[in-house]
Formats: structure tokens, sequence, C-alpha cells
């Protein structure tokens, strides 16, 4: 036992491994049934956005035009096809013999949509195909869409919420503890951001940067990067300007220790709490400006998708085919939702101040 | 004290409800109500309220019918067109309209300062307006004159029999000097704005509706029904239709593509062929689409009766060609779908299986459908050319802007006809034509449009056909996708004086409430 030359004693001068503060709230986090359901769904998450191109899905691009707007289902997507085309010839049936004459042209081209889609399902290999979360307006599987979906807007939550913790945390944390007219300079340049208003940012950098054929997606990034991190950084300073004058810092400055070490050391992990809530906070935020540039032709762009602009495309036939907004919905409001059950358990878990409560 | 406020309140619903009898979704934001510069049929919808030129069209036939000028007469040999203005005939504020306003409202559209995208119109049959709109000539030269106050005389360029359908347009509506000179640009702003038309502009809230009253100077006032229309921006065509349903929009222009299988099924749906054509512009002059074969490889990768059948389903003609069929036209060939030849149009023209070919933009407005035709044929050419193109929507101002200054590749594009006639069509495509924004240039084309113009009948119609075939099966100066259909919500029991036509113009002032 020698050898554990950092190890710690306990009152029965028993040697103990010392606990991290990581440990500790990692200690903490698995009480926390919630957090850590959630923390295993955005496991989970992660790992089908990551594996996505190896998963056996059908690709998110193929547009198989006979099987537009197809329902959820575990039946072949053929059968499931002459169903709908099949009910479609009823209803036009129907208005044809009250007489609406040019309603006629349709209902023989369904009629032989009929004929066909019967040959398919005895030809056609793409009609034993299966689409669980059902078909969109071009006859996409909407599992793969929704799943290459989830990518993008998980990658735009966590760039920003990177930028976000890495450059807002590091800025309103020197800028609250030597304060001064750094911190004056800081905050006046934040201010200035702030005065800027996004949208124009983004289209600014759209007119600079973009290229001929090349996607937006990687000045949305930067446009988001730019913007996400402002706030944290008011909120950091804040925090730290009310603890740098406590007792613990007075103590640690008077044996010796450098700026850095109070920083890094003493007063953000009292300010985590903080740091961390905004956080889990402002990723659904992200997720949300991204989905809403995307509407505006600034952000993804076909044949990529996000779940922004999945939603906002089921949100057009909601009433028709309820399962086009469902499912990447359902998939976005989960995903949400544990990111803030999380974001709370984690919390609790690092907040030095909750640590005699069990 | 609150319920007396509740009530007032109640009344005052009730009463600005009522207070627009027809309220229309009109799609975007109109781009511009000066009738020299409006392009788009978001804004010429308008224009038709609040302005009336020498005819209008025929809310049946579209052909045009007697309007500013109560009859006309043509010469002998058809050069010389004389209209007879009517007397009662008032502009918005009082003032007669004379003949020299014409003149002068035909001059600004040519006026090269003015920058009108429909002076080519004017400059195709009129004599001199060419070379005036170039530059090159004096305006005294332009075959148009006041002989009095109330008769105008037109010189045409050949013996053009469609000449009068064409002045119901916009380009030859007449002009008010007096305001235009007071106000300069501003002069289409809700209370300086002067016009012939049924109605007058009231209010105007960018992106959110323009209100139009009815113009009580109006020489036909007392036929005029409808006290006031609302017009609509929104290009959210869900949205616009979920109005429509709820009661709050009597008239939806377009429809939603979305819901095209409920849309179909109902009674108030009113869909009929229409005299335009879809098609994808590419810009002429630059690489890749300088060369022809790439122009045609895209023509025959794209399966446009597939797109037709399986994803619109609104009555749309796909189509090789752009003239729709008409009497005594019959439509040329062009290029079609043909995976095959695609790969090797490609290939000739230095690209094999697409490699090499450079990253491309589509550019087209933000609008549901236009959406799913451009990811269909982002689709089509990754799977039969095996080219990547990345799309782009814009708003409706900025994507013209970009469209007309000629600044993309690859863009959406539709046209609809002025006039029934196939001169509407293929004079986009002259050189120098304000509409043609793939700057396609062919001498020969050219030259057997200006010869199509002197000549008449039979021998015109092939002259045309001609100038057709070399525009499409030899240069395929765009990519035509299918004929336009008209496809509006209205409900035809309820409203009068609405009717299904080629052109889809329906001017408001034949419309009343059943």
């Amino acid at each position: 036992m020698s050898q554990k030359l950092n190890s710690a004693v306990n009152e029965f001068n028993q040697e103990m491994k010392p606990v991290s503060l990581w440990a500790d709230a990692w200690k903490r986090l698995r009480r926390n049934k919630m957090a850590l359901v959630s923390l295993w769904v955005v496991g989970f998450y992660a790992l089908v956005a990551l594996a996505a191109p190896f998963l056996p899905l059908h690709d998110y691009r193929t547009q198989t035009l006979s099987h537009t707007n197809l329902r959820p289902s575990f039946k072949p997507a053929g059968q499931i096809a002459l169903e709908a085309v099949e009910a479609q010839v009823i209803l036009l049936q129907e208005r044809v013999d009250a007489g609406v004459e040019s309603l006629k042209p349709n209902l023989e081209r369904t009629l032989l949509e009929v004929e066909s889609l019967k040959a398919a399902l005895v030809n056609d290999p793409a009609s034993k195909n299966v689409y669980i979360f059902g078909t969109d307006y071009l006859g996409r599987d909407m599992l793969a869409k929704t799943i290459y979906g989830a990518r993008i807007s998980m990658m735009v939550g966590l760039i920003g919420t990177l930028t976000a913790v890495l450059v807002g945390v590091i800025i309103g944390a020197i800028s609250g503890y030597i304060g001064g007219w750094l911190d004056n300079l800081l905050m006046r340049f934040v201010d200035i951001m702030y005065g800027l208003p996004y949208m124009l940012i983004v289209i600014i950098l759209m007119a600079l940067f973009r290229k001929e054929g090349q996607s937006s997606i990687v000045i949305l990034f930067v446009g988001i990067a730019l913007v996400s991190w402002l706030t944290i950084a008011r909120v950091v300073r804040g925090q730290i300007i009310s603890l740098k004058n406590s007792e613990f810092v007075e103590a640690a400055r008077s044996m010796g220790a450098g700026t850095g070490r109070i920083i890094f050391r003493h007063l953000l992990p009292n300010a985590l709490g903080v740091i961390i809530i905004f956080t889990s906070l402002s990723l659904p935020s992200f997720i949300m400006s991204e989905s809403f540039l995307s509407f505006l032709g600034l952000g993804v762009s076909a044949p990529l998708s996000s779940w922004g602009s999945l939603v906002s495309e089921g949100a057009n036939t909601m009433e028709l085919y309820p399962w086009q907004l469902l499912a990447p919905a359902i998939e976005m409001t989960i995903f949400l939702f544990c990111m803030n059950f999380l974001g709370d358990g984690l919390r609790d878990a690092l907040d030095p101040q909750s640590k005699n409560r069990t | 004290m609150k319920k007396s406020l509740f009530v007032f309140l109640a009344l005052l619903a009730v009463f600005s409800v009522g207070a627009q009898d027809l309220i229309i979704a009109n799609g975007a934001e109109p781009a511009s109500l000066d009738p020299a510069l409006m392009t788009d049929t978001t804004s010429s919808n308008i224009g038709f309220a609040l302005n009336e030129g020498l005819m209008v069209y025929d809310p049946r036939t579209s052909k045009g019918i007697p309007a500013m000028a109560e009859s006309y007469s043509t010469s002998p040999d058809g050069m010389v067109v004389t209209f007879n203005i009517r007397k009662d005939a008032l502009w918005s504020d009082g003032t007669p309209v004379k003949a020299q306003d014409f003149v002068y409202g035909w001059l600004r559209t040519l006026n090269p300062d003015t920058a009108s995208e429909y002076a080519y119109m004017l400059t195709m049959v009129i004599k001199g307006a060419a070379a005036y709109n170039e530059g090159k000539g004096p305006a005294s030269d332009v075959g148009v004159k006041a002989v009095d106050d109330k008769t105008l005389q037109v010189t045409l360029v050949g013996p053009a029999a469609y000449f009068p359908d064409m002045t119901a347009h916009h380009a030859f509506e007449p002009a008010p000097k007096w305001a235009i000179d007071k106000h300069g640009s501003n002069w289409t702003k809700p209370g300086n704005y002067v016009g012939t038309g049924a109605y007058i502009l009231k209010e105007w809230k960018p992106q959110d509706y323009i209100l139009v009253e009815k113009n009580p100077k109006y020489w036909d006032a007392k036929n005029v029904k409808l006290k006031s229309i609302k017009y609509l921006a929104s290009d959210n065509s869900t949205t616009n239709y979920k109005m429509y349903k709820a009661g709050a929009v009597d008239w939806q222009v377009g429809i939603t593509v979305d819901l095209i299988d409920e849309i179909m099924l109902r009674k108030d749906y009113q869909v009929s062929a229409r005299f335009g054509t879809y098609y994808l512009s590419v810009n002429n002059t630059r690489a890749p689409f300088d060369n022809a074969n790439v122009r045609k490889a895209f023509a025959a990768a794209i399966d446009k009766k597939t797109l037709v059948d399986k994803v619109l389903k609104g009555g749309q003609i796909p189509t090789d060609a752009f003239t729709p069929a008409m009497v005594g036209y019959t439509p040329q060939p062009g290029v079609g779908y043909d995976p095959a030849a695609a790969k090797k149009y490609l290939a000739a023209a230095g690209y094999p299986d697409g490699k090499g070919f450079p990253p491309l933009t589509y550019i087209y407005n933000t609008n549901e459908g236009h959406k799913k035709i451009a990811e269909y044929i982002q689709q089509q050419l990754k799977t039969n050319l095996g080219i990547d193109i990345t799309l782009q929507n814009m708003e409706w101002n900025a994507f013209l802007d970009m469209r007309s200054k000629h600044d993309f590749f690859f863009a959406r594009h539709g046209w609809i006809g002025d006039y029934l006639d196939p001169n509407t069509m293929l004079d986009l495509f002259i050189t120098g034509s304000g509409n043609n924004d793939g700057l396609y240039s062919n001498p020969k084309f050219d030259a057997a449009i200006q010869a199509a113009v002197r000549s008449s009948g039979d021998a015109r119609m092939k002259l045309l056909m001609d100038a057709e075939n070399l525009l499409l099966t030899q240069d395929q100066a765009f990519i035509p996708i299918y004929h336009y259909s008209n496809q509006d919500m209205i409900d035809t029991n309820k409203w009068g004086g609405w009717y299904p036509n080629p052109l889809g113009y329906h001017p408001p002032k034949f419309i009343y409430k059943k």
C-alpha cells in the first residue's frame, strides 16, 4: 500500500481513495433514477446517430414514388400502398358518380396505379420494404430521415453548447474575476454582439462565405457558435463577482494560489450549477434556432434534414399524414426531455452546496 | 362599463370583418404595383383591380374585351390600329383619361431608364419601339400617337392580329404623368396612387395585406359589385388553405400540393388547363450550362410524367416543349425523358458519369410545392447523371431580383402567357428580352420570331414552330417540366363572375357575391 502516495486517511485511520469532484458527482447521479434513465436514452440517441450509416436502414435519399405518404406499419409497403390507393379510388368514384367530370382523369390514373401496384407486389422487390415510421411525400423512409435528422440537430446542439461553455465560461470568469478595464472591454464587446441581430450575422456570413453548390451547414454552425456564448458569459461573470470576495477565495489567495488556479479550481466548480442549468436549457434553443434558419433557407437543405425541418414539413400535412409530424416531433421531444432531466440531475450531482442532501 | 366595452369591441369586430367583401390569399408579397414594372402574377392580380388598359381580359375566355377603349378599328393591311377611348373614362382622382396618358404610359414602359422587364412586349409589335428602347431612336418615332384627346393610333411592325388582345396587359396601361412627376417612385403608395381601375389602393401593409376599395369615378362603377377587396400576402399555401377552410379567406390563389389528395375531392377546388409552362431556367452564358449538351443531359434526365402523376396530381401536363398546344400550333417534340441518352449527352459535354461536374446550386422561391419539385429534380439528377446539386430557397422578391440580374446558374422558373398566342411564350427568349433570365441568344431564333411578326396565318405559325424547334431541339435553352394548370380554391356557388380561363386572370370588376 505504500505505493499510494496520494492516498488519504479517514477518521478511523484507514487508508481510503480520495474522492474527486467527478467521482462524487457520478455517485450521486447514479442515485437519481430519472437522470440515469435520461442518460441512457441520450446515450442511445448518440449511438444510433453515430452508427446510422452502418444500421440496416433504407437510404434516406431514395425516392420510391409508388410509396408516397404511406402510414407507419410492419406490413410490406406494397400492400399498404395498395390499400391507400384503393381507398382513394372509392372516394374518387363517389365524386365522379356525383357528376364531377374533372376528376375522371384522376380516377383513371388511380385505377392504373392499382394495377401497377398489384403487379409490383409480385415483381418489384421494393414492395417488400417495411417502413415502421411510414414514408414522406416523395416516398422516402421516415425512420431513416428522422435518424439522419437527429445527426444534424444533435450536432447543432452540441456545437452551440460546446462553444457556449468553452468560450462563454472562460470569458465570463476572466471578466468577472479580474474586473476593471478588462471587464469593461469584454462586456461591452458582448453588448455589441447582443445588439447585432442574430439573423443579420448569419445572413452576412452567408453572403461572404457561401460558394456555389456548397451546403450552408458549416456557415450555420459558425453563426450559432458566434452568438451562443454571450448569455452564459454574462451569467458566469455575475456568479464569479458574487463569489470572488468570499472566505474560501480569500483563503486560497492568502496561501498563494494564482489567478488561474483560483478561477478554475475554486470559483468555477461553485458556479457549475448555473452553468449546467444554462447549458441544458440552451441546447433546445439551439435546435430551435436551427429549425427556424432552415425554414428561411439559411440552414440545412435537402436531401439533408434536421428535426426542425422535418417538423415544419410534417406540420403542413398534419391532418392527412400525421406520422410525418409525429415521428420527428416525438423523437425530438423525448430527446429534449431527457436533456432537461439529465441537466437537472447533473446540477444536483455537481453542486457543492447540495453535498449533504441525499 | 366592461360589458359595454365588450359589446363595442364585438361590434367593431363584426364591422371590420364585414368591411371586406372579398378576401383573397394571393400568395407572396407583390413585387411592385407600378404597371410598367410588375412581372409576377402576384402583383398583376392586384394590378387588375387598380388599373385598366384599352382592353380587359374576358373572365371566361381570356381574350381582350373593350375597357378604356370603347371600340377600335384596324386598317385594311392590319398595320394601323385606332382605339376610341371612352368619353366617360376618368382617373381615380377625377381627371379624364386621355389618349396622351396612354402615349406617356407606353413610352414610359419603353424608356430604357424605366428598365421595364416587359418593354420587349411593346418592342415586338410597335413600330420604332425597339429602337427607342435600345436607345437608338427618338421617342417621337415610336408608332403610338394621340390623334386627339380620345383617339389613340398605333402603328405596328406587322399585321399582328393578336395586338388588341395584348393591350389588356399591364405593360399597355396608361400612366398618370402628374402623379409620377410629383411623387417619383413613391407614386404607388396608398394616397398617391392614381389608377384607371375599378378599385383604388386604400392600404398597403408590407408582408401583410393590401386593401383596395371601390372607385366611385370608374366609368362602369354601377356594375362593380364588391365594395372592397383584401389581398393577403402569405407564401405559405398550407396556412392559406387552413384559413380558406376556416372561412377567413374567400379565394385562395393556388393550392397546397401537400394536401392534394384531400383537395381534389372538394367541390370548391377549381382546376383547368392553363396557358403557361413551369420550367427550369439555366444560365446559358455560364459554365457548365453554356454547353448545349449539358442542358440536353438535364432535360433527358428528368422524368416529368412521374413527377406530375405521383407528386403533383393537380391537372398539370408534363411537357418537353414550351408553348402549349393551340389552334394551328403543334407543340414541338423537344428532348424527352431518356436516362441513357442523358448519360451520353453528359459524356459528350466532357463529364462522363457526372465526373468533374462543377458544384451547382438550384434556387427556388420558398413554397412547399416548389420544394417538392426541387427535391425530386435533385434526386433525378443524382440517379440518372450522378450529379449532386444543392438546393436553396429564397424569399420571393430576393429570388426575382437574383434571377432577373442573371446572377444564378440554375433556377426555378414559370411563365404564364399574357395573351392567347404562341408569341407570348416564344418572345421571352429573344435576345435582350427583359424576362430572358437565362440569357439565351441565337440570332437565327430572333430572326424567325421577327419574320413571324411580319407574316400572318399558317405561314406565321410555321415560322414560330420552327423557332421553337430551334429553341428546344437544337439549343435546349432551358428545361421544360410541365404546362401549368389553374388551381384555385373558391366556391363558385357563392361567388359569381369567376370562371376558369386559360390565362388564369380574373379581373375583380366582374366578381360578385351571389
